[in-house]
């Protein structure tokens, strides 16, 4: 590793006004195994497009060897694809089809003949060079795709949900396989995935997106320890996720009882997300427990039991264990300290607003919300309200035009993978997180909230924990 | 036992009660092709023509007048080679102008494609003999309806009556490619003009195929094109064929003329069964 490969500035994306991607900023290096990971439609997809050059990003830059790329040609590119459901060429054989591109460099038919050879050798398929495409399972089809795309030697492999198509067993082999062949080739992959379960396999690092938005950045074993929010911990594996509040450093109070951790830095009585994988709930006897409960349901799976354990303030529990308990069982549970896993809630940013008719809700002179009329409905025009809204959701835009307000930036932090943005609108503060390192305090930006993201509520109901629930979900 | 014995015997069942709701085209097949068809060997090769008492003789003199006499020099092969130059050259234009025309086709979206389609099959809802007259008064208007033209304008009547017949399958193959293949092409580094010739191209073959023959065999065998625009001045097979069958005394000639276009078509039919095996380009 090293030196940087491929850098990613400020990408957005829409289709229409349909918005894909929101000021993507990565970097990956040579070498790296990447995996962008994230439900179907975060955008992974046509980020990966524009990277191989099918799409072009509607602003932004992507930079690949120290050059920027966005204009250049696929076939100009050196980088290539291992496409979704292979695409291999159904009027050529196995041979001609890893032969394609290096026919159309015009070596030498002793060279062509040397490189597929030692392609198909490398993927395993050398017994069924002259066969026919549709004579080939899905997973030997993987393989020629694989071949295809290797015999080039990119600088960058791009993986396109490969392994989507194929069954479990055959999925787990050719993940350790081709774990294996970019270890061995040294070529740089950028692997996309929904399956959180290839990417903690296969990646030196992992990109979890949601929403054309990167969530977290981090190695296998990082993402999973320490989800940094709750889409996250969720997404990568199962996850009990418990409201907790920190009244002190390496300590953390939650179901009423008092757990050591290994977290400093919270401000006293924060307010957290408490993480905790299933297989680090251990289950203990239920004298001298901190927290006790009944095993309510139990689910063999093969390899280990799911218990779900109902706990006396009536949240449920599920815990993976390989010794098997009677349903019925009253029980307690304990947690390594470095087993428990903190999160901060969510930025929120909380204003009184005045509804202005269906669509709008005006906080001051100059920021005014589009909302839903689903949303307004239960007010009348003109009534006093509190408007929500995740800073994650607040909207930058460099283009002042098309945002709903705009502001000047007064403050930067830095949290996480975040920045947050503080910015003064008309003597109203609004903090967004964003990705993207490249605002300057007192730059002008626009600022826009999808109206489905704004919670609106009655003035006096104040803040408790159930309405960030409700604003994550 | 009993048991097994009913559930293979249920889908044999159903298969017979369906197969009664075929029988009515099975009927109308049997009476109109396959009688026919039998009728037509036994005139080309005996010197009975089911149309008057002539006498029950096997015999080759239909053919031997066909090929050897100086009829096959005067009239035969002249109309044959007419009807292959004219045909070749209707079926090569219509592919010149199907393909581009298919090809833009797969890249519109599907509102201004069904616009396309809807004027390719309009005027096949029109009457041919109508639309063939059509032609013949727009000759006239802009003054071509002379001797002279009247091959040239047979092959444009003819054009106009095809080229939808060799759009629809060309496209329906374009169609049909996966443009994952496409892009794969470019991402291997191919061109536009490469991905074109090594892999659009070759995966529409099939659809060029069934298009050439669905152009060129109806090409070979019309008459009423030819007799319309020509005043029947240009004989091709199929006027050789319709003179034999109108009125009486022809027909075992004319059977002989038809045996040689059922060979071309069923030669036909076997190379597009070759090239596309599940017939998806037949309309």
């Amino acid at each position: 590793m090293g030196k940087i490969l491929l850098e990613l500035k400020n990408i957005c994306k829409s289709f229409g006004d349909q918005e894909v991607l929101h000021d993507f900023n990565l970097y990956i290096m040579e070498n790296e195994f990447v995996t962008l990971l994230g439900p179907s439609g975060c955008g992974k997809s046509t980020l990966l497009r524009m990277i191989g050059g099918f799409d072009s990003p509607t602003s932004g830059d992507i930079i690949f060897d120290g050059q920027l790329i966005n204009s250049v040609e696929p076939n100009k590119r050196q980088i290539n694809t291992v496409f979704q459901r292979y695409a291999l060429f159904p009027h050529l054989n196995v041979y001609d089809n890893v032969a394609f591109g290096l026919k159309l460099k015009k070596l030498s038919k002793e060279e062509i003949d040397k490189e597929v050879l030692r392609a198909l050798k490398l993927v395993q398929m050398s017994d069924y060079a002259y066969r026919k495409i549709d004579t080939l399972s899905g997973g030997q089809m993987q393989r020629v795709a694989m071949a295809r795309a290797i015999v080039l030697k990119p600088r960058l492999l791009l993986l396109d949900e490969p392994l989507a198509a194929l069954d479990r067993k055959l999925r787990q082999d050719l993940q350790y396989e081709l774990k294996e062949m970019q270890r061995e080739l040294g070529i740089t992959f950028l692997y996309v995935t929904h399956d959180q379960e290839e990417a903690l396999t296969m990646s030196d690092t992992i990109v979890v997106m949601n929403e054309g938005r990167i969530l977290q950045i981090g190695s296998p074993v990082m993402i999973y320890n320490e989800p940094s929010t709750r889409f996250v911990a969720n997404f990568i594996g199962e996850s009990n996720i418990i409201d907790g509040v920190v009244p002190q450093d390496f300590k953390v109070r939650f179901e009423n009882a008092l757990f050591d951790t290994t977290y400093q830095g919270f401000s006293r009585g924060e307010e957290v997300d408490v993480v905790i994988r299933p297989e680090d709930l251990l289950i203990i006897p239920k004298d001298n427990a901190k927290i006790t409960g009944v095993i309510d349901s139990k689910v063999f799976k093969g390899d280990l039991f799911e218990i779900n354990v109902i706990v006396k303030s009536g949240k449920e529990y599920t815990i993976h264990t390989t010794k098997n308990y009677e349903l019925g069982l009253e029980v307690g549970l304990d947690i390594d300290k470095e087993n428990i896993t903190l999160m901060k809630k969510p930025g929120l940013n909380t204003f009184t607003g005045v509804i202005e008719d269906d669509y709008f809700v005006r906080v001051n002179d100059e920021m005014r919300f589009e909302c839903l009329e689903d949303d307004t409905e239960d007010f009348s025009e003109g009534s006093k309200v509190i408007v929500k809204v995740l800073t994650e959701n607040v909207l930058l835009e460099g283009d002042v035009d098309d945002a709903d307000f705009e502001g000047v930036i007064k403050n930067i932090k830095k949290r996480d993978m975040y920045y947050d943005v503080y910015i003064n609108v008309g003597g109203v503060v609004i903090v967004a997180s964003t990705s993207n390192p490249n605002h300057k305090v007192g730059q002008t930006v626009g600022i826009w909230v999808k109206p489905e993201k704004l919670v609106l509520l009655e003035e006096d109901n104040s803040l408790d924990t159930s309405t960030i629930e409700a604003l994550n979900d | 036992m009993t048991n097994n014995n009913y559930v293979e015997a249920k889908p044999k069942k159903k298969l017979k009660k369906l197969g009664i709701l075929s029988t009515p085209y099975l009927v109308w097949n049997f009476f109109l092709i396959i009688i026919p068809s039998l009728i037509l060997i036994v005139m080309a090769f005996t010197t009975y023509d089911f149309s008057s008492n002539s006498e029950f003789k096997i015999s080759l003199s239909n053919w031997s007048y066909v090929f050897g006499s100086s009829y096959a020099k005067t009239v035969f092969w002249p109309a044959m080679g007419r009807s292959f130059l004219i045909s070749f050259l209707v079926t090569v234009i219509c592919f010149l102008f199907a393909y581009p025309t298919a090809y833009f086709m797969r890249f519109l979206n599907n509102k201004v494609r069904g616009i396309i389609m809807l004027l390719l099959v309009l005027p096949l809802w029109s009457n041919q003999v109508l639309r063939i007259v059509s032609w013949k008064t727009i000759f006239e208007i802009i003054g071509l309806n002379e001797s002279g033209f009247y091959q040239f304008n047979i092959v444009i009547a003819m054009i106009s009556m095809y080229l939808p017949y060799m759009i629809l399958p060309i496209y329906s193959v374009l169609e049909k490619i996966d443009d994952k293949v496409i892009e794969a092409s470019y991402d291997l580094g191919a061109n536009k003009f490469e991905t074109f010739f090594k892999v659009t191209f070759p995966l529409s073959i099939s659809g060029i195929i069934s298009g050439i023959i669905m152009v060129f065999l109806p090409s070979l065998t019309q008459f009423e094109v030819s007799d319309a625009i020509s005043d029947r001045t240009i004989v091709m097979l199929g006027n050789l064929i319709y003179k034999r069958f109108k009125g009486t005394g022809g027909f075992n000639v004319g059977s002989v003329f038809s045996l040689i276009t059922i060979i071309f078509t069923v030669m036909g039919f076997i190379l597009v069964m070759r090239v596309d095996k599940e017939g998806e380009t037949l309309i």
